[in-house]
């Protein structure tokens, strides 16, 4: 009985629900454009020019995918059987999740098209670097792109970037320097290589031949017009002025203590050990 | 979703789907309540009662889903979008 209670309860619900969900409205047509208007009314196909802002394109870049996308054919192109899908399954597409489905854009980016098991990281490189790569070998043959391309002019520069600051005709370019635009082509160079392949090829060329006949020495050798200075080297310390007004000494200990500059009364020097006299320390009165 | 035809014109019917209001809960209580008095005599009116509610809920969101995937409009526009401006309304029910 129980059971026979839960399934007239089951099927009455469904009943009532369903007559109180679903209703029916009818309409009357027209015997000519309306009835061919009902019967084969064509799918709503979006029109989308290439030149125009597209209507709910997120921004300027989906406005401009379309707009490739219309210019590739895409849309154009697109399969027979999806404009001739009935106007159930395009209402069903309409309500269900996440709307009616969109066309792919033709032009993928380097990340879309990357093949997860192709391990090829390259392919995530954009075309624009490799036109650019292209266009300037030079620059892109040095380890420091920008660096060099900046440095190119510099006429000297060492690998000691303090004795480089004093030698007067050198623009002073580290690799982090990206001024120096208009100074000469490069002279010398540096035996790491900063600065090869910056300048003319036959530049270069000299440079090298002289780095590799350098390379036997010391770099070292590359600064011998520098005289490093200490106000150029930048790790000593300059912070103590150096004193000008002391009288010169002649003598001293071998401990690098002057004698005599602290006077006769002066505190027993380091290591020495002095004990004071026992009747030093008792009051004259209380001496025997 | 059925067309009819007529001689002067075309009437064509659709469905679509609306809330189910305060009826639906006039019919619940109404419904387990007869079917708590029916099973009275077996095994008491609050069993009834109760399993005719399980009952009523269960089917109500069986017919829910089954009209969700049936009728996909949700208001008579939305039925009738297709058809234009042509025509005139003949009515609900």
């Amino acid at each position: 009985m129980k059971w026979l209670l839960l399934m007239l309860a089951f099927v009455l619900g469904a009943a009532i629900t369903w007559f109180l969900t679903v209703k029916h409205a009818s309409r009357t047509v027209q015997e000519g454009a309306g009835a061919a208007a009902e019967l084969s009314a064509p799918e709503p196909t979006p029109v989308v020019s290439p030149s125009e802002p597209v209507a709910g394109a997120a921004g300027v870049a989906g406005g401009a995918d379309l707009a490739a996308a219309a210019g590739a054919g895409v849309l154009a192109t697109e399969p027979a059987g999806t404009s001739q899908r009935s106007h159930d399954e395009v209402d069903v597409d309409a309500a269900g999740f996440g709307g009616p489905h969109t066309p792919l854009s033709e032009s993928r980016s380097a990340a879309e098209s990357w093949d997860r098991n192709a391990e090829d990281e390259d392919a995530l490189l954009s075309r624009a670097s490799e036109d650019d790569a292209d266009d300037a070998p030079v620059a892109e043959a040095t380890p420091n792109d920008g660096a060099a391309a900046a440095v190119a002019p510099v006429v000297d520069a060492t690998p000691n970037d303090g004795a480089a600051s004093a030698v007067a005709p050198v623009v002073d370019a580290t690799p982090n320097d990206g001024a120096a635009s208009a100074v000469a082509p490069v002279v010398d160079a540096t035996p790491n290589g900063d600065l090869a392949g910056v300048g003319e090829p036959e530049a270069v060329a000299a440079l090298e031949e002289e780095v590799e006949e350098d390379d036997a020495g010391s770099w070292a050798d590359e600064v011998p017009d520098v005289e490093p200075s200490q106000e150029d080297d930048l790790d000593a310390d300059v912070s103590v002025a150096r004193a000008t007004n002391i009288v010169p000494v002649a003598d001293a200990t071998p401990s690098g203590d002057v004698a005599g500059v602290a006077g006769p009364g002066a505190l027993p020097t380091q290591g020495e050990l002095t004990f004071d006299e026992p009747d030093d320390s008792v009051p004259p009165e209380e001496k025997p | 979703m059925s067309q009819q035809a007529h001689s002067s014109g075309k009437t064509v019917t659709r469905s679509y789907r609306t809330g189910v209001g305060g009826a639906w809960w006039t019919a619940l209580v109404v419904v387990t309540v007869l079917l708590g008095f029916l099973g009275r005599t077996d095994s008491g009116f609050w069993s009834g009662f109760l399993w005719s509610i399980v009952g009523f809920v269960v089917g109500s969101l069986v017919a829910i889903a089954v009209a969700g995937r049936l009728v996909p409009a949700r208001s008579a526009d939305e039925a009738f979008a297709d058809l234009g401006g042509s025509g005139g309304w003949e009515g609900a029910r």
